[in-house]
């Protein structure tokens, strides 16, 4: 068992808080890692470290620096061609001041990183100059107690003092006569830190350690007693929460200083690494109060313990596959969220994230064939002494001792008759006098005896005395200290221990109260001593007195795996395919739970419940969690640290101390479910990019929108012409970044935040001038969001047909011309009604003088042919042929009719023509000004010699409003077309498309529209105009039935053959009676000048025309339903 | 040899705008003389020989744009001439056109490349 657990490694006592329920775990050391395939720069890792603003910086030892926000990596480099380029690409130290400045430092040079312009401006020594740097090498940085950053230089460089006010330097160099004599470059420093006092430690390539007060600018010396120091150097050192330094050397293990005593301890490399080949340290730094973290070429980090000083050594020899990725360990830092972030020399960068696993995995080394069989945990099973019993899957039986995380595993021995009978281990149960019972796949039941360490083996064959099948599936002890055992394919058994004899209960379905299935999942005992069978055909519950089950299978699906009873008493049933059922004791399925409910999967595997009464199960997907109190799911996966999404059937457990195992395919979880905590980093957003048609903007230039990077920029001014920008932002999280959410949203133009998932940019067009702000937010991978997120204000300038003045006279212009048209209109259309309405009331007379007159003399005729009748066959001939006469003159009269309804059409037609051609002529009259206008300032400004691009582009806009316009105004033309009674195939959605458009001002400011077209292929045979007079009136209507706020539905759909079209609204509706009115002509609804009332008559008429059915329904207050339906052919 | 001078066109239309934005437009081009009614076309018509091309608004007071035209074509004079207006083409526009009174007809908004090249072609 070479697992490691990490609860030893790290236990820093800064975090306690967060540690007690991270760390409270037994974990594995999982290692996330960034490398040259993620576009690191360099594997070969000197130094890291994370800003305030939470970018990683990477230092590489050869190829420069990089940032890394949890998704990506930019890297700089020495580029001497590009001004604000990094000086070196070697990388000594990395640091960030009181004012946020991230420094970097070099083989040459101090840079201080820009991240307004994502550039460096970098200091070096001017001989010429004495408030230069000293040195061009830096070796370390920090800060003193008042805020003022040091640079430790290499090279004879000393201390040097940054002084911002006037960006220099001041030099305090370790005078010659503090030292040893030997050492000829003791201001050649390596590393300076500080101490709870204040004062500073330093380090040069001499033995010995400096003291140093930045207050007085005093040097101390403490040199090693330790013999055989002249040629080690310390590179660095950590000084601990007790005030000790501890000191590194290159190839002399480490010392530690007690700095009140002045006494060295010499730790050296025979102490570290015993029969290894380790002899190079790289990093040293604390842990927590009992450790030091030590990283070591060749060696990987070694955990040195203060106390006991002994040493635990972590090296890829030892790493499963997400181990340490390179022997080579550069560096070490752990980061303000515990983050363990190690710089490797082949690797990269490796991160250990404690937050990231939640659940302690226990396993075996997956690359050892005997071990890896037992990963596959087919039962876990807590026995009376704490211990945990695994049954596994062909790696015989592990008994784990979670208190040492050491295990003892037994195998089937065929030269042993005490030994298991098998190795695939399928259940395990525990009786009252701690005999264990074992049931394997295909070799039996096992009775182990701990005290002896013998297994008894049973097997089928003997009636009575034996089991009725060698393969187990499933083991129970009762109250009773019975044993219930469960077969795939024999029922069950019920074993008395006392008497030896095994009572088998099979299905039989013409005994009523037998077992109702023969394939036996689980057997369950509840709290009330209920014993509960789980079969492939529902859930038999035993009645002991009479022997016999009572059987509940009215589940959606009856193969039920498990069942569990809850604290409140109520019936649970895990189902193999269809979810989570609630049922009661009538046998009443009361609800059902699957994947729409939010469970992972729907595969049911075990049920366990906790201490609180919520229920852990394990699925095909994954461990959900059931929230009694809130009725919901919160789902975990691999991600999370389990051992994989697919769990083992009925491999659950919920131990005395209410930890939960769960077992799997590689290995098994266990967790207190009260401690399972998110993440509550609540992470930094920033925008990373801004585009314009796609392409990212530059920035600080003079002719550029933005003066500074978008993640410094404050606001953005565009113009109108810019209409298509997009934002990229990011949220800085090292827990599971790919789970992390975001959203956004433009204030001014939006209500909403858009939830956007992980998606990391926006785009938006053709915003209207005018002020608005962007706003991101984003959560981390457990949902914890920053609220306040990032924003910034965005401009876009208005052209001047934009301004208000403008807008303000069009506007007076617009309403003075349709306030003259209104009334004019509502005076003709008053006038021609009244006129139509006497026109049709003197021809209805006249037709019923007519049909009058008719009527009388068929009266006469008939009494005639009366007296006549029987008299002759002539006469009967010749009545015949009256009758003829009537049936003709009966037509006559219904073409009449018609007749009548046709001058009424036409007359409105006539109307409406009038009606849009005026519109037309008043709509383009007001163009021309404009076209007018743009055409003299265009021959002006060329006149002028203007070369101004804006000014173009300018009438460019105008020109193309004015295309729109025109091409309105056209499409009414379609409408204006005289009448026209051919018949061939319509485009129905495009005639309704050219109704809406023409209707465009009756509908915009009130009603949405929404359209459902059929996409089947139909042809309708018809008259187009006549059509798009049905349509422009049926959604006029409907428009206008609508007060302040609407909806207008149009489907059409293909049912029986016909074309059904339902235009709906949710307008005032109308009433009953009113309703059956609403085809007669001149009936109307409407104030005068909406409408004369012809409209519904003649739709009424075109439809039956083209053979349709129209049909209105409607209520008072609610809308009103149109539905068309024509005949059409395929 | 070309006339040094710019080439006339009577524009006849009772916006003022419309006159004003008209000459605007060509002004470097043609010689546009206005005129506010079809009365008044037909009074600068009497006097002006110069005027090769006329433009008429249709939508008049007193007078719409063929009446006006049908008048001058009486002058016996015979100038081309174009109907711009507002409305869509009608029956008697299209009658105009076959009957010879106008030579084409143009839609507001103008657009000035088309009624350009209609007037170059028509002076070539």
């Amino acid at each position: 068992m070479r697992t490691i657990h990490y609860h030893q490694l790290l236990h820093l006592s800064a975090f306690l808080l967060i540690a007690q329920i991270a760390y409270s775990q037994n974990r594995s050391l999982s290692f996330d890692y960034i490398t040259a395939d993620d576009g690191l720069s360099d594997n070969y890792v000197q130094y890291v470290f994370r800003d305030s603003k939470d970018y990683l910086w990477i230092g590489t030892g050869d190829y420069g620096v990089n940032k890394f926000n949890g998704y990506t990596v930019t890297a700089y480099k020495e580029d001497e061609d590009k001004p604000g380029s990094i000086s070196n690409n070697s990388i000594f130290c990395i640091f960030e001041d009181h004012m946020h400045n991230v420094w970097v430092g070099t083989r040459n040079g101090l840079n201080l990183y820009n991240s307004g312009f994502d550039s460096f401006t970098t200091f070096y020594n001017d001989p010429e100059d004495n408030s230069s740097l000293t040195s061009n090498v830096i070796s370390d940085m920090l800060m003193d107690n008042d805020s003022n950053l040091w640079i430790a230089t290499g090279f004879d460089g000393g201390l040097n003092k940054w002084i911002p006010q006037t960006k220099n330097f001041q030099r305090f160099l370790i005078p010659d006569n503090i030292g040893d004599g030997d050492i000829n470059d003791r201001n050649n420093l390596t590393s300076v830190k500080k101490d709870s006092n204040g004062i500073f430690w330093v380090t040069n390539r001499g033995s010995g350690i400096f003291s140093f007060n930045p207050k007085t600018g005093k040097f101390k010396y403490f040199k090693d007693p330790t013999p055989n120091l002249s040629d080690q150097s310390y590179k660095k050192f950590c000084i601990d929460h007790q005030g000790t330094i501890w000191l590194m050397s290159y190839r002399d293990g480490f010392y530690c200083f007690d700095p009140v005593t002045g006494e060295f301890k010499h730790f050296d490399d025979n102490h570290l690494m015993n029969d290894s080949d380790v002899d190079v340290i790289t990093d040293i730094i604390i842990e927590d109060n009992d450790h030091i973290l030590l990283s070591a070429d060749q060696g990987g980090i070694i955990q040195f313990d203060k106390t006991s000083e002994t040493f635990r050594n972590f090296i890829c020899e030892d790493c499963n596959t997400n181990g340490l990725n390179s022997q080579g360990v550069r560096s070490l830092y752990i980061d303000k969220e515990n983050i363990l972030w190690v710089g490797t020399s082949r690797g990269g960068v490796n991160y250990y994230n404690p937050k990231k696993y939640k659940f302690n995995l226990i396993d075996h080394d997956a690359s050892d064939q005997s071990a890896r069989l037992r990963n596959t945990i087919g039962w876990i099973y807590e026995g009376s002494k704490g211990l945990i019993w695994l049954g596994t899957d062909g790696g015989g039986l592990d008994v784990y001792n979670p208190n040492t995380g050491t295990y003892k595993n037994y195998k089937h021995d065929s030269s042993n008759p005490f030994s298991i009978s098998g190795n695939v281990i399928r259940c395990i149960q525990e009786d009252n006098d701690h005999d264990f019972w074992i049931g394997t796949w295909a070799t039996g039941l096992n009775r182990f005896v701990p005290a002896t360490g013998k297994f008894y083996s049973y097997l089928p064959g003997n009636g009575e005395q034996s089991i009725s099948n060698n393969s187990i599936w499933n083991l129970k002890i009762d109250h009773n200290n019975n044993l219930w055992i469960a077969y795939f394919i024999n029922g069950i058994d019920l074993f008395n221990k006392t008497e030896g004899v095994f009572k088998s209960f099979r299905a039989d379905p013409g005994t009523p109260g037998s077992l109702s299935h023969d394939l036996v999942w689980s057997i369950h005992q509840d709290d009330q001593r209920n014993i509960w069978v789980c079969t492939g055909n529902g859930i038999n519950l035993y009645d002991s007195l009479t022997e016999s089950f009572k059987v509940y299978n009215n589940f959606p699906d009856n193969n039920i795996r498990t069942f569990c009873r809850d604290l409140d008493g109520k019936l649970w049933a895990g189902s193999l395919n269809n979810g989570l059922f609630l049922f009661d004791m009538d046998g009443n399925v009361l609800s059902v739970y699957n994947e729409t409910n939010g469970l992972p999967d729907n595969a049911i595997h075990s049920i366990t419940m906790d201490n609180q009464g919520d229920l852990w199960i394990t699925t095909n997907n994954g461990l959900s969690h059931f929230n009694q109190s809130t009725n919901e799911f919160r789902n975990y996966f691999k991600n999370d640290g389990l051992q994989g999404n697919i769990f083992f059937e009925l491999s659950a457990l919920k131990t005395r101390k209410g930890e939960i195992y769960i077992g799997g395919y590689r290995g098994f979880n266990s967790f207190f479910p009260d401690s399972l905590a998110d993440n509550d980093f609540v992470p930094n957003v920033y925008l990373t990019d801004f585009k314009v048609f796609n392409k990212s903007v530059t920035y600080g230039s003079a002719d550029s929108i933005l003066n500074r990077h978008i993640s410094e920029a404050h606001d953005i001014v565009l113009t109108r012409h810019q209409s298509v920008f997009s934002f990229e932002f990011v949220t800085i999280n090292y827990t599971n970044p790919g789970n992390n959410q975001y959203a956004y949203f433009m204030e001014g133009f939006e209500t909403e935040w858009n939830y956007v998932g992980s998606k990391m940019d926006a785009t938006y067009t053709n915003l209207d001038p005018g002020e608005y702000v962007f706003k991101v937010k984003a959560s981390n991978n457990d949902k914890v969001w920053n609220e306040e997120g990032t924003s910034i204000k965005i401009f876009i300038k208005p052209a001047f047909w934009q301004t208000w003045y403008f807008k303000f006279g069009l506007f007076i212009l617009v309403v003075a011309g349709a306030l003259a048209l209104y009334y004019y209109r509502v005076n003709q259309i008053n006038k021609q009604r009244s006129v139509l309405k006497s026109l049709v009331e003197k021809r209805t007379s006249e037709l019923e003088k007519t049909n009058e007159l008719l009527k009388k003399n068929n009266v006469l005729l008939e009494e005639r042919q009366r007296q006549i009748e029987g008299q002759s066959d002539e006469l009967q001939v010749q009545n015949k042929r009256l009758e003829d006469q009537k049936l003709e003159l009966n037509n006559l009269i219904q073409e009449l009719k018609e007749t009548q309804v046709q001058l009424v059409h036409s007359e409105k037609m006539a109307s409406l023509g009038v009606l849009t051609a005026g519109v037309a002529h008043e709509i383009n009259n007001p163009l021309n000004f404009i076209q007018g206008g743009l055409y003299a300032i265009e021959s002006i400004v060329k006149n002028e010699k203007i070369e101004s691009e804006t000014l173009s582009a300018v009438i460019e806009q105008m020109s193309i409003g004015i295309t729109r316009a025109s091409s309105i105004v056209k499409s009414l033309n379609t409408f204006s077309r005289k009448g026209s009674l051919e018949i061939r195939p319509c485009n129905i959605h495009e005639i309704i498309d050219n109704a809406l458009l023409i209707l465009n001002h009756e509908i915009k400011y009130k009603c949405d529209v929404t359209k459902n077209y059929s996409s089947d292929n139909f042809i309708l045979l018809g008259n187009e105009e006549n059509l798009h007079q049905v349509f422009l009136n049926v959604i006029m209507n409907a428009a206008q039935a609508i007060d302040e706020k609407g909806h207008i539905i149009i489907s059409t759909r293909i049912i029986d053959g016909m074309l059904e079209i339902i235009i709906s609204d949710t307008g005032s509706g109308i009433s009953q009676e009113k309703i059956k009115q609403i085809f007669d002509p001149f009936f109307t609804t409407k104030e005068p000048g909406k409408g004369v009332g012809l409209g519904l008559s003649i739709v009424y008429k075109i439809i039956k025309e083209h053979k349709g059915v129209i049909n209105y329904s409607s209520e008072e207050n609610k809308g009103t339903e149109v539905k068309i339906e024509l005949p059409v052919s395929f | 040899m070309k006339d040094d001078r710019l080439a006339q066109i009577l524009y006849v239309d009772d916006e003022v705008f419309n006159l004003q934005l008209f000459q605007l437009t060509f002004k470097n081009k043609y010689e546009i003389i206005v005129a506010e009614s079809g009365e008044e076309g037909l009074q600068i018509l009497k006097k002006n020989d110069q005027i090769r091309l006329i433009i008429s608004d249709m939508n008049m007071p007193s007078m719409n744009g063929l009446e006006f035209l049908s008048k001058a074509k009486k002058l016996d004079r015979n100038i081309p001439s174009v109907i711009l207006s507002g409305y869509t083409k009608t029956h008697q526009i299209d009658d105009a056109i076959s009957s010879g009174l106008i030579a084409d007809y143009f839609m507001k908004p103008l657009n000035r490349d088309e009624l350009d090249e209609f007037i170059s072609v028509l002076f070539k």
